[in-house]
């Protein structure tokens, strides 16, 4: 390749756009590497693009949310222009222009306390209650029945806001939360959580949108939460709701008591986590119990399983081996050491999992059993708390390093006392098993996946579901 | 969220500071990222998982410097070991050749802050189809087939375009520079 010209000009673009071939992307890396004027226009193109691609952030969520969310009924006819305006400032010549345009238009852009003077027929919601509200912009100023207006957004640091909005519905936000209300029947999450209770006919199909998801109401009440990092989880307690997950066509329907959690990137990881049954039948409410018939079962001869780092207890109540996890059952009764791998007391450790060669991982689910045989409360050992991770080259990671600093990827963040909300022992079931799937297709590609586990767990059976990749291809 | 962060201060506090200064600061560390992994899809990804980084490190930033740089260093690690999983990557990181890209672009970014005074003005005067472009592909972030879907062209026909108008925008962007200096 040389420079400048027609190639340098396609690969570039093409790298841009994600669609460069392995052979332009080697020449053109060669090009860089011997090049010092084209490596510069290089970086002058991939500058620019890079800035039109972040313009965005500097207006939040709402490209996507035009998206995800059916245009409101009580849109005002010019809404798209005003839409327009808010989201892309580089079409007005200034930003000052275009914050005189927001107010005008009524699409604030940040909260700025009691609007008087808007016009309220942009109201969406009304503050109800505040209990200890601060606010992120140390000026904001918010008494209970100011307005919120369409599109605008809603800082609060710390304590609690009750929100109450045209349709009905009543929201309860919990500090640190940054939400906008997008109409009189849906909201913007961008971090921290926001409980919903709909309860009236013109609140159903109240929508709260994350980043990487869209849960539609259908009952009654639900939280969702969304953690700094686009960790969306979403808590069932009353009725239905279907959770949409962003480019996925098909929803699907959560539970009074079911929760979901939704990894951000790309694949749209999904963790459920469900309590037992408490016998040695491992019955669920949605997820198979210990199965003889995954990829990993020692059965299969396809994979193995050692401790990574730490030590599993050796004495007294001994540990048994790692390879108890993948022999297709779980234990056969609540306090079997034998049957478990559970490492020394209050220590932590990792397990890992060689599934032999690179498979299509498709489900991974890990079973957890344990209750002190005279003492009902002690269930320390039931909770579930790792962090899954998987690598697809043929050899295993410097298991020295932390994981994400030695190539592992991250799947998936299991805390199923968070999930329980576990704050008298008594609330923590006995047997629990989380089931980690993708919202459409593989988890990933893997050869070995790893478990960090932060506690010293009574794991029962870890089960991974997938298809060689010489099937697949 | 990370339990096991070594924050002093509660955890909604560091949460809230956490975010405060990662969402001041998101737009100038996918633009760093960009210039090393240019796909947008890619790069956001990256990005999201140098979020879950410096969540865990935020600790260890001083408060007394700037956010943006000390970000980037993990950028480039998260950015290096995303690199080194993609088999077409790695030829970025053999010889340092990322290193020295980023590298390269701290020196040219007074240089290219200055160019891109200009981006606004010159993206007012895109033609109205072409500006839409660039509305659905950049800000909306729609996929290149829904665009194409849209414009009733094919998809090899909206990516030449999209090249065009950058095209467009660099030479827009050139000239104000030369109106610049002559007047």
């Amino acid at each position: 390749m040389k420079f400048p010209s027609s190639e340098f000009d396609d690969a570039v673009a093409a790298l841009c756009h994600g669609v460069i071939g392995d052979d332009a992307m080697t020449e053109l890396h060669e090009l860089l590497r011997d090049e010092p004027s084209a490596r510069d226009e290089y970086l002058w193109r991939v500058e620019m693009h890079g800035e039109l691609a972040s313009e965005r952030l500097g207006f939040g969520h709402s490209a996507a949310v035009e998206e995800e969310i059916e245009k409101p009924a009580e849109s005002p006819p010019r809404r798209s222009e005003i839409q327009a305006l808010r989201l892309h400032p580089r079409w007005k010549t200034a930003a000052a222009a275009a914050v005189a345009l927001f107010a005008l238009s009524g699409g604030l852009w940040m909260w700025h306390g009691s609007q008087p003077s808007q016009d309220e027929s942009e109201a969406v919601a009304r503050f109800a209650e505040l209990r200890k509200s601060r606010w992120m912009l140390p000026s904001t100023q918010v008494s209970t029945g100011d307005v919120i207006l369409k599109e605008q957004r809603i800082e609060l640091s710390s304590g609690s806001a009750e929100v109450e909005f045209k349709s009905g519905a009543r929201m309860t936000l919990s500090g640190p939360t940054i939400l906008e209300a997008l109409s009189s029947n849906s909201v913007f999450l961008l971090l921290g959580q926001a409980r919903l209770v709909a309860e009236m006919p013109e609140s159903k199909g109240f929508t709260v949108i994350t980043r990487n998801s869209k849960f539609v109401d259908i009952g009654t009440a639900f939280t969702a939460t969304v953690a700094p990092d686009g960790l969306s989880r979403l808590e069932v307690s009353k009725g239905e709701v279907d959770v949409v997950l962003k480019g996925i066509k098909k929803s699907r329907r959560l539970k009074a008591g079911e929760t979901l959690y939704v990894e951000p990137g790309e694949r749209k990881i999904v963790t459920r986590i469900e309590p037992g049954d408490g016998t040695a039948a491992f019955r669920f409410p949605t997820i198979e119990p210990p199965s003889h018939d995954d990829y990993a079962d020692q059965a299969s001869g396809h994979a193995t399983i050692r401790v990574a780092r730490g030590e599993l207890k050796n004495r007294p109540g001994a540990s048994g081996e790692a390879m108890v996890l993948l022999d297709g059952l779980g234990q056969s009764r609540q306090d079997a050491p034998r049957e478990s791998a559970f490492f020394r007391d209050r220590t932590e450790g990792s397990l890992l999992v060689d599934l032999g060669r690179t498979i299509s991982v498709t489900r991974i689910n890990s079973y957890s059993w344990h209750q002190h045989h005279a003492v009902p409360g002690h269930r320390h050992r039931a909770r579930q708390r790792f962090t899954l991770y998987g690598y697809s080259g043929e050899e295993v990671p410097d298991l020295t390093m932390p994981p994400e600093e030695s190539g592992w990827v991250r799947v998936a963040r299991v805390n199923t006392d968070r999930f329980f909300r576990v704050n008298d022992l008594l609330d923590r079931p006995s047997q629990q098993a989380s089931s980690i799937t993708a919202a459409r297709g593989e988890i990933g590609r893997f050869r070995y996946l790893l478990w960090e586990v932060k506690r010293n767990t009574f794991f029962g059976e870890f089960d991974v579901y997938g298809k060689s990749s010489q099937s697949v291809d | 969220m990370n339990e096991n962060s070594r924050h002093p201060v509660s955890k909604s506090a560091g949460q809230q500071e956490f975010l405060r200064v990662f969402l001041a600061n998101e737009r100038e560390i996918l633009r760093y990222v960009v210039a090393l992994v240019p796909n947008i899809g890619d790069a956001q990804e990256i990005v999201q998982q140098t979020a879950v980084v410096l969540w865990e490190k935020f600790d260890q930033y001083d408060v007394e410097r700037p956010f943006a740089p000390w970000a980037c260093r993990f950028a480039l690690n998260v950015t290096r070991q995303w690199m080194s999983r993609q088999q077409r990557w790695k030829a970025l990181l053999d010889g340092g050749l990322a290193e020295e890209l980023a590298a390269r672009r701290e020196q040219l970014r007074p240089e290219f802050d200055e160019r891109l005074v200009h981006l606004e003005q010159c993206l007012a005067k895109l033609p109205e189809e072409r500006r839409s472009l660039v509305d659905g592909y950049y800000f909306r972030q729609l996929d290149v087939a829904t665009l194409a879907e849209r414009a009733e062209r094919t998809v090899d026909a909206i990516y030449k375009t999209l090249q065009r108008v950058r095209r467009q925008l660099r030479d827009c962007i050139e000239r104000s520079l030369g109106e610049e200096l002559t007047t």
